[in-house]
């Protein structure tokens, strides 16, 4: 089985297919135009003779007609001129009487027997009749010979000779023809072997650097030149190894974020149980504060725990998701309702404000949650008095479009591509103050994207930041 | 086991069908047709038919029932069905036919055609040589109004183009008899025929000529047929039907001998001669000449050149 498997895979190379392509499209017009030039050469051979013949012989009929040759064959004349033309043709002539009887033959052969040739009859119901036989080799004509004044027909004049010539000719050019024939073909076929070696060069030398590549003994770049398809391919490699790179380093990055932040919280907590232990007579208010500091740790470690599951979660459902028709209006009246509480704490003013009823297919939960961490980061990063949150919704035929717009302290320009990335803090130094996981916006673009929305951001340093949001009514799968 | 079985029961029925192909072999040497036209009536077309093996009379009458049987598809009788065929009547190796008047209503080149396929259908039955028509009660006349008498094997020809290249020019002195008859006269004679036909038979159609001004003249009596002739070691063995007796006294018969022997011995191949007369031996030709004996080339009766 694997040994027809190998076979097969042979010819479905491209250095196999450019091979055969050159190939045939060099043998089959060769071969081509070898038929059909031998063959309207013999034609037009034949034809020339015909038309020679014909015309002479027409002549010698109207003669023996005239004279009433068929019927005593006295006429020196018209035997000179049968004569003639047989040498001149080197062909045998017969004259075939009404009783169809061969009453003259040049050869002798034949004479005074009775000849029942369709060609015969043909010609005695007044059709001329010319062939050329390539099977036997001879051109016949058979034409009536017709009584001038009654024009019925009173006999036959029949000519046949050999077609050697003609097929000598024909096998000349044949054999010339063959000779050249076998020799392009040869070379037909070792320049198409050698084209489709050289056309194959760059797409070997590709395959080589990629398997230097693979084993580890080159790590820049691989440049194939040769031709365009492979420099294409090259850079296309390149890139593509180079963004393999990127999330490699980024999932090191990750794995060694979560390290850290998981690490944090059990840090501090061990610290706060082991100042607790050291102290020998503590008072159980400080027991109660310690416990009270340790709670919180454990809540913010399960905070992130939980994070960091809804993501993992979120990448495997990718395909999944639970649909079902949601009134977006009521559906940010809810989310701005919860987090509005924490709002008034930190002294933000809160606003919704919607253009028109929007209904749309969407996964309640998620998005639920994507809109949630937008709208608590605006209220997180925001001044201490005088900022607000404006959350405005609006939609057309295709989607809604959704906006979180703060006062706050706004992102600088190098960090806006980077916030999308997983534990990206902007200010690393004040993240604990500030709380979160840092996941909260990795999260929410993981849940637009899952919609096939979009997810824009702009914002100015001290000024405030707006995130625009654009989700498609219909869910598409 | 099961394979050797079944080796042997191949191996059996292999010689079986050998047998049988040599069997039935043996029955039709070769193929027998029936001929008939196209529908266009302008070509003799031959359907394969298989000839029991019978008397002469038997098969003659098998051919002619199949001759006037519906060929179908594209074809017709040779003889359209309007003429009727009365009866046949076969003597020796001559078969004559009797057909009623409405033969006669038949275009010129159907009846030849007809004619043609009839015969060369009905030659093919061993032992007939010769087919006769008759009309009516008179023997078929042809188109001129020349009496068209027994048709043989040599009497039709059809596919004469395809035989152009195996015919060649030959070359070779003819003696024929002076016109005294009392000398040989060595003419030059070119000729044409088959080549594969053999030469020695050329000769002696040659030598069946008149020469033009009545210069000279064949030796040989005007019915005599040749039957056959071969050539071994040298010798060649010429067999004349019994028309070579039928004397023409003008010519003497040392002249008659010679043209044969002088003419034949002209060929590289042939030293001697050897005349038979309808296969049989111990015959004296006119007195003088024992047909048993082999002749060799005699130049004395040859007529001298004038300076």
């Amino acid at each position: 089985m694997s040994k027809i498997r190998k076979e097969k895979s042979k010819f479905n190379s491209i250095q196999f297919r450019v091979f055969l392509l050159i190939l045939l499209f060099g043998l089959i017009p060769m071969f081509a135009v070898r038929i059909v030039v031998l063959r309207s050469f013999e034609e037009r051979e034949v034809a020339a003779k015909n038309q020679e013949i014909s015309n002479q012989s027409k002549i010698l009929a109207t003669q023996i007609a005239a004279s009433d040759y068929l019927n005593n064959l006295d006429s020196e004349v018209i035997d000179a001129q049968i004569n003639q033309l047989s040498n001149v043709y080197d062909g045998r002539i017969m004259l075939i009487d009404s009783t169809f009887t061969i009453v003259k033959d040049t050869y002798k052969m034949d004479e005074g027997k009775v000849i029942t040739s369709q060609e015969v009859v043909s010609s005695f119901r007044g059709e001329t009749n010319s062939r050329y036989d390539r099977e036997y080799g001879f051109l016949e004509m058979t034409l009536p010979i017709t009584n001038p004044g009654q024009k019925d027909v009173i006999g036959v004049f029949a000519i046949n000779m050999s077609a050697d010539t003609i097929m000598a000719n024909r096998d000349f050019y044949r054999n010339r023809a063959n000779v050249c024939l076998i020799i392009l073909t040869i070379l037909v076929f070792f320049g198409a072997a050698g084209s489709s070696e050289l056309i194959i060069v760059p797409l070997k030398k590709l395959r080589f650097a990629l398997e230097q590549k693979k084993h580890g003994l080159v790590d820049e770049e691989i440049h194939v030149g040769g031709s365009s398809e492979t420099e294409i391919l090259s850079n296309e490699i390149n890139a593509l190894v180079a963004d393999m790179k990127l999330v490699d380093a980024s999932r090191q990055e990750f794995v060694s974020n979560v390290s850290h932040e998981l690490k944090t919280p059990i840090t501090s907590m061990k610290v706060l149980a082991d100042s607790l232990l050291s102290q020998e007579d503590a008072p159980a208010e400080l027991y109660r504060e310690f416990m009270e500091d340790i709670a919180n740790e454990v809540e913010r470690e399960s905070k992130i725990i939980d994070d960091l599951l809804s993501l993992v979660k979120m990448d495997k459902q990718a395909a999944k998701p639970t649909i079902t028709l949601v009134n977006i209006n009521e559906f940010l009246e809810t989310i701005l309702k919860r987090i509005q509480p924490i709002a008034e704490k930190a002294g933000v003013e809160l606003v919704l404000e919607s253009f028109r009823p929007v209904s749309a297919e969407i996964d309640e939960v998620k998005l639920s949650l994507a809109i949630s961490n937008l709208v608590e980061n605006a209220v997180k990063y925001n001044k201490e008095g005088g900022g607000w949150v404006h959350v405005t919704l609006n939609a057309d035929h295709q989607f809604f479009y959704l906006t979180v717009e703060d006062n706050g302290i706004g992102i600088p320009e190098d960090s806006i591509e980077r916030i999308f990335e997983r534990f990206y803090r902007v200010d690393k130094s004040h993240s604990r103050e500030i709380g979160g996981t840092g996941l909260g916006l990795a999260i929410t673009r993981n849940s637009i994207l899952l919609h096939r929305g979009a997810i824009k951001v702009h914002s100015e340093l001290g000024v405030g930041t707006t995130f625009s949001v654009r989700i498609p009514l219909n869910y598409i799968s | 086991m099961r394979k050797k079985a079944g080796w042997c029961i191949l191996f059996f029925l292999i010689c079986l069908l050998t047998g049988c192909g040599t069997q039935s072999q043996k029955e039709e040497q070769a193929q027998t047709y029936v001929y008939y036209l196209n529908s266009e009536g302008d070509k003799i077309e031959g359907v394969e038919y298989d000839l029991p093996y019978g008397t002469k009379k038997e098969q003659v009458n098998k051919l002619l029932k199949a001759l006037q049987k519906n060929p179908g598809e594209g074809r017709q009788t040779a003889i359209p069905n309007y003429v009727l065929l009365v009866s046949s009547k076969i003597e020796d190796n001559q078969l004559t036919l009797f057909f009623n008047d409405s033969y006669g209503n038949m275009d010129r080149s159907r009846e030849v055609l007809a004619r043609a396929a009839v015969v060369r259908t009905l030659l093919q039955v061993v032992d007939i040589d010769f087919v006769s028509f008759q009309v009516g009660d008179a023997p078929l006349k042809d188109h001129k109004g020349n009496f068209v008498g027994a048709m043989g094997a040599d009497t039709f020809v059809e596919n004469v183009g395809q035989k152009i290249n195996s015919i060649t020019e030959q070359e070779s002195i003819i003696y024929y008899a002076s016109k005294n008859g009392k000398k040989l006269v060595p003419v030059e004679k070119k000729f044409y025929a088959l080549t594969n036909a053999p030469v020695e038979k050329a000769i002696i159609e040659q030598l069946m000529e008149n020469g033009e001004d009545g210069e000279y003249q064949s030796a040989l009596p005007k019915e005599t047929k040749l039957v056959s002739t071969s050539t071994v070691d040298g010798v060649c063995f010429v067999a004349f039907d019994e028309g070579f007796l039928n004397q023409n006294f003008a010519i003497k018969e040392d002249v008659v001998i010679y043209s044969i022997v002088n003419s034949l011995c002209e060929l590289s191949t042939v030293n001697k001669v050897q005349i038979s007369v309808k296969g049989e031996s111990g015959q004296i030709y006119r007195e003088k000449f024992s047909l048993d004996e082999m002749y060799e080339r005699n130049l004395d009766i040859v007529k001298k050149k004038k300076q």
